[in-house]
């Protein structure tokens, strides 16, 4: 008996440690045979267009000279905005870079050029941002959408065991069905959705009693993506400027509520050494998910207004 | 079997044990509080920092999409309409902490039996209220039931983001402008914690007021070292006393413009930056990319330097506030 006790409880340690943990780690998604497009814990592709309610005269009109609120410009940035003349610009694409194009009024194509990297096409300006989940790809010269490493940043669905207290199956807190077992990517609002508070499945629901849930996959999560190797640009058309030491660090949610309405927030963080006061300039620009791409506006870059 | 292969088999379990038990506890969060939110949070999100601050101008309505209602109601509005004494001490609704500047402190509520987070607690701010989010599953009271300026907050988890929804809100200000919000708006609100970052998105639906949802976002970051009460604005909106002390509210006086052509507000945006008037009244046409298409043949951009706003973020230094024509 002592010796079988003995074979069992190293069987009962990998169960035990599980159990004692608390928070799960978010963590960057390790690479995966199948790459980023198969991991992906939520669809990003389609067409969004911008929903413009921050900072709207900013974004939807050329603000006029001196207009820097928020941009924690230092004084070589604010004498180089104040020279700034659209005029004499040759490159109309100044504005159209990675630390400014989300915050253009634009639509954007959403695509998987291929399984790790996710294509985002701006109508406005016609730019194209290559967001790279495999960090094996080389770098190019400096260019105006920059070198983007992505990664998706997931916390994994519960672990729990069968029995008193619940699994609710492996089901996300809140409500949802069991891990796996949701509509896929893209399929519509994530589980859970809409449904009444407390209207998970029920305690025992989605594994056997006693037995583990089925792997799981996050149905929730983040993008993160870390952008550099930049041209130097214009973060505001009026000539508030980036350098080429500039970087990018954004987070990507999808935000879905009742009723197929979705949401996009992409929180941004621009850093530069050059230009800044040692701050990082901060801001959320939103979008919204649309059905199809009939209102996809191609129109060439401009200093002026938006085509 | 020898005692030293057994020892040596017995490391061996041991050891595999913990190897399988890392791996499992990789994938293994907590299903109830899966991030930590407590912290005292700062706001350095760096968009609309004159609507955070000094407030949005009056008779700025662009990317709201408010309707007709909410527009006379809103044009109506005085800078003294808040002195009135029943409204000096009345705090914004929630959804405030998406336009405001100020911080707050979160923590949990646990119950002392499971561990389990019955609640977040947020702190209220010098002009919002105190939030509970009920993380428990209760249902929102009856329709009937008390109606506040916070509302009634539940949530929920969907992976890393703490979803939550208020109703039971009072009527009160969208923005400080004097947009008005009903008591039929419902507020969700997405908390993502990334790092040392609080990311807040908020989707305001008010039937009364507003043809599409109003969404804001908010960034915060957790700070452990600036004082609470500077990081809330200093006072809370309980401490408030109301007085009689603007003169032209007093005797019974409203503050009003019974028409907006009364309003001296109604043209000073558009005058100031150009715009045409029918984008300065908002709408949800504003909100969209082509609406900057259509207001471009019309938009003649500011030939004065800017006068507002704009040599803010630390020049304090008044030398090179004279070299930029800062304002003094």
């Amino acid at each position: 008996m002592r010796r079988l006790s003995a074979r069992a409880t190293w069987l009962w340690v990998p169960l035990a440690v599980a159990a004692l943990a608390g928070a799960g780690p978010i963590q960057a998604a390790a690479p995966d045979p199948g790459g980023a497009q198969a991991k992906a814990p939520f669809d990003l592709t389609g067409y969004w267009v911008a929903i413009v309610t921050q900072e709207w005269r900013y974004r939807m009109v050329v603000p006029g000279k001196g207009e820097y609120s928020g941009v924690p410009l230092n004084l070589a940035a604010k004498q180089y905005a104040d020279a700034y003349d659209a005029e004499k610009e040759t490159d109309t694409c100044m504005a159209y870079g990675a630390p400014a194009l989300m915050r253009m009024p634009l639509r954007l194509h959403i695509t998987w050029e291929n399984a790790n990297t996710l294509r985002v096409e701006s109508d406005a300006g016609q730019q194209t941002r290559l967001l790279r989940f495999d960090a094996a790809e080389t770098r190019g010269a400096p260019s105006r959408q920059g070198d983007a490493k992505a990664s998706w940043l997931t916390l994994a669905p519960p672990f729990r065991f069968g029995g008193r207290g619940g699994p609710p199956g492996g089901a996300p807190p809140g409500g949802g069905p069991p891990p796996g077992g949701g509509a896929p990517p893209g399929g519509g609002p994530p589980p859970g959705l809409g449904a009444p508070p407390g209207a998970g499945a029920p305690p025992g629901a989605g594994a056997p009693a006693g037995g583990l849930p089925p792997p799981a996959k996050a149905q929730f999560g983040t993008l993160q993506v870390l952008t550099d190797n930049l041209l130097p640009g214009l973060l505001r058309k009026n000539g508030v400027p980036y350098s080429d030491r500039a970087t990018l660090e954004e987070y990507w949610k999808l935000l879905p509520l009742e009723q197929g309405l979705e949401y996009l927030s992409i929180t941004s963080i621009v850093r530069d050494p050059t230009y800044f006061q040692g701050n990082s300039y901060i801001t959320t620009p939103i979008f919204m998910r649309e059905a199809d791409g009939s209102k996809w506006h191609p129109s060439p870059c401009s200093l002026r207004s938006v085509p | 079997m020898n005692a030293p292969l057994n020892n040596l088999l017995c490391a061996a379990r041991w050891s595999i044990g913990l190897l399988a038990g890392v791996v499992l506890l990789a994938h293994a969060p907590a299903a109830q509080a899966q991030v930590d939110l407590s912290g005292t949070y700062g706001n350095v999100s760096d968009q609309d920092l004159q609507v955070m601050k000094e407030g949005p101008n009056y008779v700025d309505y662009g990317g709201i999409p408010l309707n007709d209602a909410a527009r006379a109601t809103a044009l109506s509005h005085t800078p003294e309409t808040i002195n009135e004494i029943q409204r000096q001490c009345q705090p914004y609704a929630l959804h405030y902490l998406l336009q405001a500047a100020w911080g707050f402190r979160m923590w949990p509520t646990v119950s002392p039996d499971t561990g389990e987070v019955i609640a977040w607690n947020m702190t209220g701010s010098i002009d919002r209220e105190p939030t509970t989010i009920w993380m428990d599953g209760r249902e929102p009271p009856a329709e009937t039931a008390l109606a506040t300026p916070a509302g009634f907050t539940t949530g929920k988890w969907q992976g890393n983001t703490l979803v939550t929804t208020t109703t039971h809100f009072q009527d009160s200000l969208l923005t400080r402008n004097g947009v008005p919000a009903s008591d039929k708006e419902v507020l969700t609100m997405f908390f993502t914690r990334q790092g040392q970052l609080l990311l807040i998105t908020g989707v305001i639906r008010d039937p009364v007021y507003l043809t599409a949802p109003y969404v804001l976002s908010n960034v915060f970051r957790f700070d452990a070292g600036t004082p609470i009460n500077a990081v809330t604005g200093a006072t809370n909106p309980s401490a408030c006393t109301p007085a009689e002390e603007v003169l032209s509210v007093l005797s019974g006086h409203v503050p009003t413009y019974l028409t907006p052509q009364d309003n001296p507000n109604l043209l000073s945006v558009s005058k100031a930056y150009g715009l045409p008037q029918a984008a300065v009244l908002g709408g949800e046409k504003t909100m969209y990319p082509e609406y900057a298409r259509q207001l471009a043949p019309d938009y003649v951009r500011p030939k004065t330097y800017c006068t507002r706003e704009c040599c803010d973020s630390g020049f304090a230094n008044p030398l090179d506030r004279q070299a930029l024509n800062c304002p003094r």
